[in-house]
């Protein structure tokens, strides 16, 4: 995951870890309301600061800027936003809220930009998470195991093209949004392991 | 230039379908006559016919961002898929447009026929996956 350090505000820095362990929200150091910049950078800077808070185990402070960002109509991939902030709030335990969240996603316009390739395991991971929300680990690791053969099948992936589609259609660099699929994968990996030794333990 | 257009009422939710219609190497699990795909670049990717190996097929995969339809294009043919998915309470309403070029017109009714079974492969996919 490629995270963007310019939107870090006060307090912010170490939080780049994209760990997926879950940790308490704390009050959050992105001001709400930008008064110096004009609005379509701060809404920018809601989702991109959202996603960092998602990386950094702070879901409901990423619900909560994702959200914003989308109302705002930042100019960002809507689709991926919506999966991401699905993310935050199954992992916040809210899997009702969040599986709403995801069914906005798959009724968003795509573009090419979006990378709607990327999209479909994103949203089967997304999937699981809120079935692990729910406690029902046997589909949780159906919709898990779905979204790694996705990524599977993407590892060679030139994340070329995509970058200058970014540029085309959203008027920037993605600095953050560009897809890896072999990170993708290990994380995966590693959500599949601990929802293995969470049944054993069960 | 001669064409149909199918609708299928599916029990599953949106997301189920969306994830099976923008992932082309789903599509032999489910399009009737489609055996291999193969992705090329983003957008685009090839696909055999079931029983033609020596015959690979580019299509082009695009998405009309204002009416949020899914267009499979075919390179060689220049026949037109257009799939169109809207809510419908709490399944999924389908709808696909096939448009042919008039040098096609004679493929016509093979066309219904396999867009017809795909629809209902599809269909039954997305149910049993959701």
């Amino acid at each position: 995951m490629i995270v963007g350090m310019w939107v870090l505000a006060d307090g912010m820095s170490g939080m780049t870890d994209a760990s997926a362990t879950d940790r308490p929200s704390i009050p959050w150091t992105v001001p709400t309301v930008f008064t110096t910049e004009p609005e379509p950078a701060a809404a920018l800077a809601r989702h991109d600061a959202g996603l960092i808070a998602l990386a950094a185990g702070r879901y409901l402070d990423a619900a909560h800027l994702l959200a914003q960002a989308i109302a705002e109509d930042a100019e960002v991939s809507r689709p991926a936003a919506r999966l991401a902030r699905a993310e935050a709030l199954a992992r916040s335990g809210r899997p009702d809220e969040a599986a709403a969240e995801l069914r906005r996603a798959a009724l968003e316009p795509v573009r090419e930009s979006d990378q709607p390739w990327a999209l479909v395991p994103r949203m089967a991971r997304a999937q699981g998470l809120i079935a692990l929300a729910r406690g029902d680990h046997e589909l949780a690791r159906r919709r898990l195991s779905e979204a790694a053969a996705g990524w599977q099948r993407h590892l060679s992936h030139n994340a070329g093209t995509e970058f200058l589609a970014n540029f085309v259609d959203l008027g920037r660099a993605p600095i953050v949004g560009l897809v890896e699929p072999g990170w993708e994968l290990r994380r995966l990996t590693a959500e599949l392991a601990r929802l293995d030794k969470l049944t054993q333990v069960s | 230039m001669p064409g149909f257009t199918l609708s299928a009422n599916c029990r599953a939710p949106v997301e189920e379908l969306w994830k099976l219609l923008f992932d082309p190497a789903r599509f032999p699990d489910w399009w009737a006559g489609i055996q291999t795909v193969r992705k090329d670049t983003p957008g685009e990717f090839t696909q055999w016919p079931t029983g033609h190996p020596d015959f690979p097929m580019p299509q082009k995969l695009k998405v009309d961002q204002a009416n949020d339809r899914v267009t499979i294009s075919c390179q060689i043919s220049d026949i037109d898929i257009v799939w169109q998915l809207a809510e419908s309470g709490t399944g999924t309403a389908i709808q696909v447009t096939v448009s042919l070029p008039d040098r096609e017109a004679h493929r016509l009714d093979d066309q219904h026929q396999i867009i017809e079974e795909s629809l209902r492969h599809l269909t039954a996919l997305a149910e049993a996956a959701s």
